[in-house]
């Protein structure tokens, strides 16, 4: 009996469902969908063809069909498709509307489910339709453009099926919710106007609530867009993400609250007067899966510190190594077998952030401590390469990973000097920022809704609070310059934000915002007429014997030998302070770093190094002696380098008859991608590759590009680390070099 | 009990607790009869359609048609009805065989019913055209086509031939008396026109602010309608009005010397005269007020009369 009632319940669905097939038929409504699917693909493809330039970047391999739907997707599911929906959703209402049909279709043999459904499913078949022609579009433009444009070598040319499948599944599950909001809201309310408003209004607010955080996960209007901006889908490995399960479990009660309204037309009538086991049922299930998967999950611990992961790539790897970032001590090092590697540490780790370092060239940053699993998973190409941490960590190091907004009212009266004689109002704002940055730090989520351990939320919130601070400092300071005989009070409002900040929190001294919280405090009541960097290490010396203090000296010590301005200077600060450590390590660890910048002062002889010209002739630094050198060390696949080398040329050809030579020297790996570039560049420069950049990288203590080094006829260095060339100084420096006057 | 098709036992319905739409509205529409169903705008003839489609969901289980009540049968009882509610519903967007091809899906039926339906109304030469090109009259036979589509049993036809021409008004008359007729098909067809309905009409109920005035078949209405109203012309009304009130109902002065008045039947209008020029009275005319459209006016217009 039951089976034959749910037998007639689905024919009659299908009859109606046939029925409105009729009824869309010279409507274009499948057109529609189909125009708005490929515009986004369209549009990108002209776009590339107009833009498209052989230029060789270093790119790691990637899917060629695959990078231009990810690319598509977003005009698509931000705008297009929402758009779509609210548009189709509407017109297939309004067909009834206008037409009186609601009381034709009701005055048939049909159940009102399959009238309202039948509406329901074509509407989904436009949708399903707008997906597919917006993939297929989407490939036939990828592959003709193979044709049109040169299409990178990494690029793997393989058709990606079940990443595509993927993909189409994401966007239908997540269009359901818009898609049910729209079509309740279009059959209760006649006018097409409102839900066509209500539709854009959703879509506007999206825009103008996401940079404010303010847009909740579930919001029907964004949970589409959401796909645009993770392509992958899920970091566990999940077919659907968490907010398209939402999208589901929301879209079966609007669809069950919908129906039951159009049913029984009035609300009270609905879902007062005629109660419906059934209805519950649906509500209690679909609402307590829906706030289940709004409950944000934290990562347990795991039983033991792991360190694994893999490398893909065509390369061999041997050693990863583990440093910690204040003082740059190795924590371990983790040989890689076959590309894979797995470790487990046995001594504690102090939860806190850490580089790991790929045979001494890939770098990348991993916060973790005791009782995590961090499941490294890289891809290296060339000089290229990408890492994604997953594991217990997983949360954390996606949202250190973030870019932030680091921009508040405060810095900015301080930059500017505004207010500092209302110090009240710089107050204000102060704690107004800084409450709002620690509401912010606890928002974070991942795509599967996974939320940073309390631990790291503690900690970026002492950082937050740590910042704060330093500019509370800052204006304390501006104020006693400017105003001598004022106190500036802090009141309970600072006060409020120096009680959640401890001064002797060793976790945080990889951070050197930190440390310089920690110095202002320690100095604060010094008058005396000496100064920071004096009082600082004073200060520091009086404090208990510990790795705390160590960590303080290490810290003050390397920025002195930073700032120092002349090698006495320096060598007899190191000398009277690094005594001063408990742990030798630390003594050793300056001491080198002191060496490496002696080696580099002013005076010094600059190391030799060997290079290949652009005709392919061996050239050396020595063969310029008796000429100053200008060298830009650059790679191809760097952005700022490209940058500066514009500046750089003009020099070059404004000092041409100086006695000056200007060297462009590559770190290129790739010869090749170094001479195709190079070749095009001013003759005025000379081209020169480095033929062992690591060995140069080592001497010249080469920390990022473009670097600018400036020596003397004799072979030694003027200055190791000039200012970049589109500044205004370098022009300053170099005449200053050459005793050439200053310019008018 | 089986001859009747639509029963409404003391059907009520009210949008809010003070706003009573109908009230104790009780009718039966006999099988075959074609039941008019009258009342001015606003009476709550819509109202009722509306209810005996189910559009409307009832408040009590009042309604039943053939024998069953109605919201057991729903949706399928439509299989035996065709109805047609207040403006027609077609779409405007589709042809007149793509309107009908809808209807004829929706109701499993084959599409060879289409050219016979489209024929029956008088459309097949326009069936390709699109339903907005249409003339009133054409979008009205075509609603009805749809209505016809599937041989039904019982017509439920709310205002068939609001804006029609007087042609158009004959040729519907006259398809729904062959449907009748030749089909056997009940006609339940409401109407604010008397003279519409009188002319077609076997079963006729009336009905005003939501309450019902009368029901019962053409001959009852007429007998009861026609024979108690006359007009006298007179000399000197009001005077006559004030003695003539003393013994008939519904005296009314209806010009300066014009009085009209109900009286028990037609024969007793000769005593009636008789008595009244005994009395020296001056009268120019006395006149029946025949056909039901009087009647009909003063049961639904009892508002007006009665503030008079």
């Amino acid at each position: 009996m039951k089976n034959e009632q749910m037998k007639t319940n689905i024919s009659n669905l299908i009859t109606a469902l046939k029925a409105e097939n009729i009824k869309r038929s010279g409507t274009g409504l499948y057109w529609t969908s189909a125009i708005l699917g490929i515009v986004s693909p369209l549009l990108f493809f002209s776009v590339l063809v107009a833009t498209s330039t052989d230029e060789i970047k270093q790119e790691l391999p990637f899917n060629y069909y695959l990078k231009f739907i990810e690319n598509t997707l977003e005009p698509f599911a931000y705008f297009f498709f929402p758009l779509l929906i609210i548009i189709t959703v509407s017109r297939i209402t309004q067909l009834d509307h206008k037409n009186g049909g609601w009381q034709l279709m009701e005055t048939q043999p049909a159940f009102k489910f399959s009238i309202y459904f039948s509406k329901f499913l074509t509407i989904l078949i436009a949708n399903v339709i707008s997906i597919f022609s917006f993939i297929i579009v989407g490939l036939l433009s990828a592959w003709l453009l193979s044709f049109i444009i040169t299409v990178p070598k990494m690029a793997i040319m393989e058709f990606p099926l079940a990443e595509i499948f993927h993909t189409i599944t994401r966007l239908f599950v997540a269009s359901l919710l818009i898609t049910a909001l729209q079509f309740t809201i279009s059959v209760l309310i006649p006018s097409f106007i409102w839900s066509i408003i209500i539709g854009f209004l959703g879509l506007l607010l999206t825009l103008f609530l996401k940079p404010f955080n303010l847009v909740p996960v579930w919001y029907p209007y964004e949970i589409l867009s959401k796909i645009a901006a993770n392509p992958k889908g899920s970091d566990l490995g999940y077919w659907f993400t968490f907010t398209e399960y939402i999208s589901l479990t929301i879209s079966v009660i609007l669809l069950y609250i919908g129906f039951r309204w159009y049913q029984h037309k009035t609300f009270k009538l609905a879902f007062i007067k005629i109660p419906k086991a059934v209805g519950m049922i649906i509500l209690v299930v679909f609402g307590g899966l829906t706030s289940w998967l709004l409950c944000s999950n934290q990562m347990a611990d795991h039983d033991k510190t792991v360190f694994c992961g893999k490398i893909e790539s065509k390369d061999k790897f041997q050693n990863i190594y583990i440093k910690d970032l204040t003082v740059q001590d190795t924590i371990a090092v983790i040989p890689i077998r076959n590309n894979e590697f797995h470790y487990t540490f046995k001594d504690k780790v102090i939860a806190d952030n850490y580089q790991f370092i790929v045979d001494g060239k890939h770098v990348g940053k991993v916060f973790f401590g005791q009782k995590d699993s961090i499941y490294l998973d890289g891809k290296i190409a060339g000089s290229t390469s990408d890492f994604k941490i997953k594991g217990t960590r997983l949360a954390e190091n996606q949202m250190a990973s973030e870019p932030k907004m680091e921009w508040s009212m405060v810095s900015y009266y301080l930059e500017q000097n505004i207010n500092l004689d209302k110090p009240q109002i710089i107050i204000d704002a102060l704690h107004d920022d800084w409450k709002e940055a620690m509401e912010a730090s606890n928002t974070f989520k991942t795509i599967d809704n996974y939320i940073p351990k309390n631990d790291y939320i503690e900690r970026s919130q002492k950082l937050i609070t740590t910042s704060y601070l330093n500019m509370w400092y800052d204006l304390v300071k501006k104020r006693a310059a400017l105003y001598p005989n004022e106190k500036t009070d802090g009141g309970k409002q600072i006060e409020e934000i120096q009680q959640k900040l401890s001064l002797t929190d060793e976790s945080l001294l990889s951070s050197s915002d930190y440390f310089d919280y920690v110095i202002s405090q320690l100095i604060a009541k010094d008058n005396s007429d000496i100064d920071e960097n004096t009082k600082a290490i004073t200060a520091i010396s009086k404090l208990k014997n510990g790795s705390f203090k160590d960590k303080m000296l290490y810290w003050q010590i390397s920025k002195v030998i930073e700032e120092a301005s002349g090698s006495n200077e320096r060598n007899q600060f190191v000398a009277s302070y690094s005594p001063l450590f408990t742990n030798a390590d630390y003594q050793r660890k300056i001491n080198n770093l002191n060496r490496v910048a002696e080696s580099l002062g002013k005076g010094k002889t600059a190391p030799s190094f060997e290079a290949t010209a652009l005709d392919g002739k061996k050239v050396t630094l020595a063969g310029l002696k008796g000429k100053y050198v200008l060298i830009d060390v650059w790679a191809t696949w760097c952005g700022p380098c490209r940058h500066q080398s514009p500046f750089f040329e003009k020099f070059a050809l404004k000092y041409k008859k100086e006695n000056i030579k200007f060297v462009a020297l590559s770190t290129d790996e790739d010869m090749q991608k170094w001479f195709i570039s190079a070749k095009g560049k001013s003759k005025t420069v000379l081209q020169w590759h480095a033929d062992n950049s690591k060995l140069f990288a080592d001497n010249y203590n080469l920390v990022g590009i473009p670097r600018f080094i400036l020596i003397d006829p004799n072979g030694n260095f003027i200055n190791a680390k000039l200012p970049a060339p589109s500044e205004a100084s370098f022009e300053m420096l170099l005449r200053k070099a050459l005793n050439l006057p200053d310019e008018g | 009990m089986s001859d009747y098709i639509i029963q409404t036992e003391s059907l009520n319905f009210e949008y809010s607790k003070s706003k009573k739409v109908l009230e104790n509205i009780s009718i039966n529409v006999p099988k075959g009869s074609i039941y008019g169903f009258l009342g001015p705008n606003g009476a709550g003839k819509s109202t009722t359609m509306r209810l005996l489609t189910g559009i409307i969901p009832e408040q009590d289980n009042a309604i039943k048609l053939f024998n069953q009540p109605l919201q057991q049968q729903l949706p399928f009882v439509f299989s035996k009805i065709g109805s047609l509610v207040e403006s027609p519903a077609l779409y405007l967007h589709l042809s007149g065989i793509d309107n009908l091809r809808y209807v004829a899906k929706l109701r499993n039926i084959p599409e060879e019913k289409i050219h016979e339906t489209l024929d029956l109304v008088d459309l097949s030469r326009d069936g390709k055209r699109k339903a907005k090109q249409y003339s009133l009259g054409m979008k009205q036979r075509l609603a009805i086509a749809m209505a016809l589509l599937s041989d039904p049993e019982l017509l439920l036809l709310d205002e068939p031939v609001n804006g029609l021409d007087p042609n158009g008004i004959i040729d519907i008359r006259k398809l729904l008396i062959k449907l009748n007729k030749e089909r056997g098909v009940t006609i339940f067809v409401s109407s604010h026109l008397l003279s519409e309905i009188e002319k077609m009409c076997t079963h006729v109920a009336i009905i005003n602010k939501g309450k019902l005035r009368f029901e019962g078949t053409m001959q009852q209405l007429s007998k009861e309608a026609s024979l108690c109203k006359i007009q006298i012309t007179i000399d000197e009304a009001q005077k006559w009005v004030t003695l003539l009130e003393n013994s008939y109902d519904n005296v009314t002065m209806v010009a300066q010397n014009q009085i009209t008045l109900n009286i028990q039947n037609k024969e007793a209008i000769p005593d009636f005269i008789k008595n009244l020029i005994a009395q020296n009275a001056a009268i120019y005319e006395v006149k029946i007020l025949d056909g039901l459209e009087e009647w009909f006016m003063t049961i639904t217009n009892e508002k007006r009369t009665n503030e008079n």
